[in-house]
């Protein structure tokens, strides 16, 4: 379904619960697989997804249409992504995040790679904010510059300087830890 | 593309190491479905008018104008400093030489001192 129709069908309080299941249905999985890349955790993931669509809920008539609709649905999603990184920053000290990225995830059923992956992982989630967002938005997303900007609101240029700069602390992180 | 990222996607290649439980996605909507809070019957945000909005913006524009006009004036109208201040560093300057000179008197006179016995003391250094 487009996005007018869809904004359309959640506006009227008539069929707007019907109107929301199929945005649900539409995009929960790209949405999922965006936070995911950030999160890391399924469980962590689930529940950042949860939060993403009950705000798209609470705040879908305020949607004005400047912007596409999925542009506005992945804007809420990394938002609300890195918050939670924030949130679970404040309750663990840096050391143990970092130092133990790579082990969660060896230890995690919902995790498919070796250590390699794992260590992939840690060294893209000791990345500052903007750079890991970047990051995986584009590598594993495979999103275009242009259509990155439009979510974080920031420059293409800078989004590629973003982007170089994770690529280049990635392979520096592999050549101390190799 | 670079050197660094050909080597990141040699190793690593683009596929996602991360899994999904099975029926994840069809129970993730029944779920959230039955949690959705009442939606409220916010009015949506209302923006300025457009007119409104470059009003705002003339006269915010005006009274910066106007602040930088009434420093420019206040800066040119001031009278020059320099003289009055240095009158009155001169004048510190004789009180202070004065003050020295007053502080030895006493000293001498503390001591018991005359100019005679100063001189000599000083002019065997």
């Amino acid at each position: 379904m487009k996005d007018d129709e869809l904004v359309r069908l959640i506006s009227n309080p008539d069929t707007a619960t019907k109107g929301f299941e199929i945005l649900v249905i539409q995009y929960r999985e790209q949405l999922y697989w965006k936070i995911r890349h950030l999160v890391l955790d399924h469980d962590d993931a689930s529940d950042v997804l949860q939060n993403t669509f009950i705000k798209v809920w609470k705040n879908i008539r305020n949607f004005e249409g400047k912007s596409a609709l999925s542009t506005w649905l992945y804007r809420i999603a990394i938002n609300e992504s890195l918050d939670f990184i924030r949130r679970q920053k404040k309750k663990i000290s840096t050391d143990e995040i970092e130092g133990s990225v790579a082990n969660r995830l060896l230890a995690d059923e919902y995790f498919d790679g070796d250590e390699t992956q794992a260590m992939l992982q840690d060294a893209i989630a000791s990345l500052p904010e903007v750079q890991r967002t970047v990051f995986t938005l584009k590598y594993y997303n495979g999103m275009k510059y242009s259509d990155i900007s439009k979510i974080l609101g920031t420059s293409e240029g800078a989004l590629k300087a973003s982007y170089h700069l994770a690529v280049k602390k990635i392979t520096e992180y592999f050549k101390t830890h190799d | 593309m670079n050197e660094e990222e050909k080597l990141i996607l040699e190793k690593f290649g683009k596929d996602t190491p991360f899994k999904v439980p099975d029926g994840f996605f069809d129970d993730f909507t029944k779920d959230l479905m039955a949690k959705l809070p009442e939606q409220q019957e916010n009015a949506p945000k209302k923006r300025p008018a457009a007119i409104i909005r470059r009003m705002s913006v003339i006269i915010t524009s005006a009274a910066v104008f106007i602040g930088v006009c009434i420093l420019a004036v206040s800066y040119l109208l001031q009278k020059p400093e320099q003289p009055v201040v240095a009158k009155q560093a001169k004048d510190n300057h004789i009180e202070n030489i004065n003050n020295t000179y007053n502080s030895i008197d006493e000293a001498a006179e503390y001591t018991m001192l005359d100019n005679e016995d100063i001189y000599a003391y000083v002019s065997e250094r």
